[in-house]
């Protein structure tokens, strides 16, 4: 159900250079959120920013008492709206429409999943690494970053790993995997993270892949997969107005025509999309 | 009527509340309607305000309206209808229908500006026929007058579509978009030469005698003098402004943002303009005006209906906040209590 809430700030901290991470106190949006899908959140009451920002869900966590009423969003400041975002601080309001889209579509079943993240892209698919780890599914996450601050930014810093294993005890952690790329070669593989992709591919028997980051990486993660006819997930960002599907502002060419990253995805089956 | 819940007046007082309208022969409960292109058919908003009602309310009453005050309506009492959340509006404007499918524009569709957006969505619909078939036969059902807004190509295209809808009893009435700087051939270009508008107009005419709303583009020299030509070829109301032509730069490919490089301009940031245009208009016909432009609170609504509106439509503010049109009407309510109004038409042209 979608809910137009107010949210409070809890913390709002800068992660590594452009990259923050917002965490909010929201009554109905964290518990219902699942994997890959979004909130569309305004910036202030008073702003003048006029549309809303679509962020992913980076992670949901609960309170002391259990209650699962947070809600973290990893951000990238790209421009005035979203440097406008880090003034905001504990306690402050912002408000929220959520949660919208369509998140990750992973068969039931799979055994094992190959998880590729570029950048600030990693963020929809921390929660979907949690989520198929708690499941028992082998998980193997290939991410890109500029280098190991941003790395660790995003899969260390942040609750990437505590999350994906938060849940599980008992599950076995032997079946998740990091492997790294970084501009820089600060850490892990020194270039782009779709190097590592085929020998990942060759090596694993993965029966799922999702991706999110720069379409370009995408593209080539999806082919990859389309080639070994392994089911993969792509998670497409677009420029969105409304948010809930009225504006067709979020066009995506598929192979059915025209759809809308708001409502019919962000995340798309890799067949259906014409890059 | 819940204005009741927002003051201490007796309920007999508030009765006598009259919000109703007439938009050249259009019925309206009340003035607000939603803008072309901003709302498509309305289901996606009916979603969200019927689950702002539950979210609120806890519980869903199914035949009477949920009173609803919850997170992010910051304390007012929503009226909304659960089975038929658009009823509280005095009508419902379409997206924008054409003949054919369109397929919409390429690239960037929108871009920030300061208290504004621009767009560049082109128009993109299913046709008539598919619209005949799908969204009206919902909206049919949702109790609340259907402005259909109709685009074309050529003068004969816009006198098809509205033939098609004619036989459609869920439409009330048409609004002709004569003023869309998104499409290349028609749209504007009908909009900014008095004589071609008032060809379109009078072809739409003489093919029904539905209420015919004409809607202008304030990207003219003159905006009244295209009013009065509308005025003379048959139009039953003028809907104004559609957006401002506009452009953005991306400094780092040093190209337009938008591939058509020309885009609409909306939101606040252009609400003086059609407060302007509805003025000026309000002064050269005897048409019933519909404004539109920027508008996001009851003091928006009050002042184009001051400036001469008799109706209001919401449109990019319902990005901005989904819920601004129920707002709006729970607010103007609530003026309109503290104001001593009886009858909201006395507000209509009223600027001292």
């Amino acid at each position: 159900m979608k809910t137009v809430e107010d949210a409070i700030v809890d913390s709002n901290w800068q992660l590594a250079g452009d990259l923050w991470q917002l965490v909010l106190r929201s009554k109905s949006i964290p518990k219902q959120i699942e994997p890959g899908q979004f909130v569309h959140l305004r910036l202030g009451e008073k702003s003048e920013h006029i549309l809303r920002r679509p962020l992913s869900v980076h992670d949901v966590f609960a309170d002391q008492n259990g209650n699962f009423e947070y809600l973290s969003l990893v951000y990238q400041v790209v421009g005035e709206g979203t440097d406008y975002l880090t003034t905001f601080s504990k306690g402050d309001t912002l408000n929220l429409i959520g949660p919208l889209g369509r998140g990750w579509q992973p068969a039931r079943g799979i055994n094992s999943a190959l998880l590729v993240g570029g950048g600030v892209g990693w963020v929809p698919l921390a929660l979907l690494a949690g989520s198929l780890t708690a499941m028992g599914v082998e998980v193997h996450c290939l991410i890109g970053a500029r280098n190991a601050e941003y790395y660790d930014a995003l899969a260390g810093g942040a609750d990437f790993r505590p999350y994906a294993l938060r849940d599980t005890q008992g599950a076995d952690t032997e079946k998740f995997f990091e492997h790294v790329a970084t501009d820089d070669g600060s850490a892990g593989h020194h270039g782009f993270n779709t190097d590592l992709l085929e020998g990942l591919l060759a090596k694993y028997n993965f029966d799922y892949v999702a991706t999110c980051g720069p379409e370009p990486m995408q593209s080539k993660v999806a082919a990859a997969a389309m080639a070994r006819e392994i089911d993969c997930d792509v998670s497409l960002e677009r420029r969105m107005a409304c948010g809930v599907g009225a504006c067709l502002s979020c066009a995506v060419d598929t192979v059915d025509g025209s759809k809308r990253a708001c409502v019919d995805g962000p995340v798309f089956k890799a067949q259906e999309v014409v890059w | 009527m819940n204005a009741q819940n927002a003051t201490n007046e007796a309920p007999s007082e508030m009765q006598i509340l009259d919000m109703s309208v007439n938009l050249g022969g259009l019925e309206m409960k009340n003035p607000l309607t939603t803008a072309s292109g901003t709302f498509a058919s309305g289901m996606e908003y009916a979603e969200i305000w019927a689950d702002s009602a539950k979210v609120c309310d806890g519980h869903v009453p199914s035949s009477q309206a949920a009173q609803a005050p919850c997170g992010g309506l910051n304390h007012r009492q929503l009226s909304i209808n659960p089975d038929t959340p658009l009823s509280c509006l005095g009508a419902i404007i379409t997206k924008g229908v054409s003949l054919n499918p369109w397929p919409g524009n390429d690239g960037l569709r929108i871009a920030e500006s300061a208290n504004g957006m621009l767009n560049s969505i082109g128009l993109q619909n299913p046709g008539v026929e598919a619209f005949c078939t799908g969204d009206l036969v919902w909206l049919a059902n949702q109790d609340v007058p259907v402005i259909v807004n109709i685009s074309g190509h050529s003068v004969a295209e816009y006198m098809a579509v509205v033939e098609r809808l004619e036989s459609e009893p869920a439409v009330s009435a048409y609004e002709i978009n004569i003023s869309c700087p998104n499409v290349d051939s028609g749209g504007m270009g009908f909009g900014t030469d008095p004589l071609t508008a008032a060809e379109v107009t009078a072809a739409c005419r003489t093919a029904s005698k539905r209420p015919l709303i004409i809607k202008l583009t304030p990207n003219v020299t003159d905006i009244t003098e295209v009013a009065r030509a509308v005025e003379s070829a048959g139009a039953d109301a003028i809907s104004l402004i559609n957006t401002v032509a506009g452009m953005a730069v991306d400094i780092h490919t040093r190209r337009p943002v938008f591939d058509r490089v020309v885009a609409g301009l909306s939101g606040p940031a252009i609400k003086p303009i059609a407060l302007w245009a509805v003025y000026r208009v309000y002064q050269a016909v005897k048409l019933p005006l519909l404004g539109i432009g920027g508008i996001r609170s009851a003091e928006d609504v009050v002042e184009f209906m001051l400036a001469g509106a008799t109706a209001v439509a919401i449109g990019t503010a319902n990005f901005t906040d989904p819920l601004t049109a129920p707002k709006i009407l729970v607010d103007l309510k609530e003026w309109c209590v503290t104001q001593g109004i009886k009858n909201l038409r006395e507000l209509i042209g009223a600027l001292r």
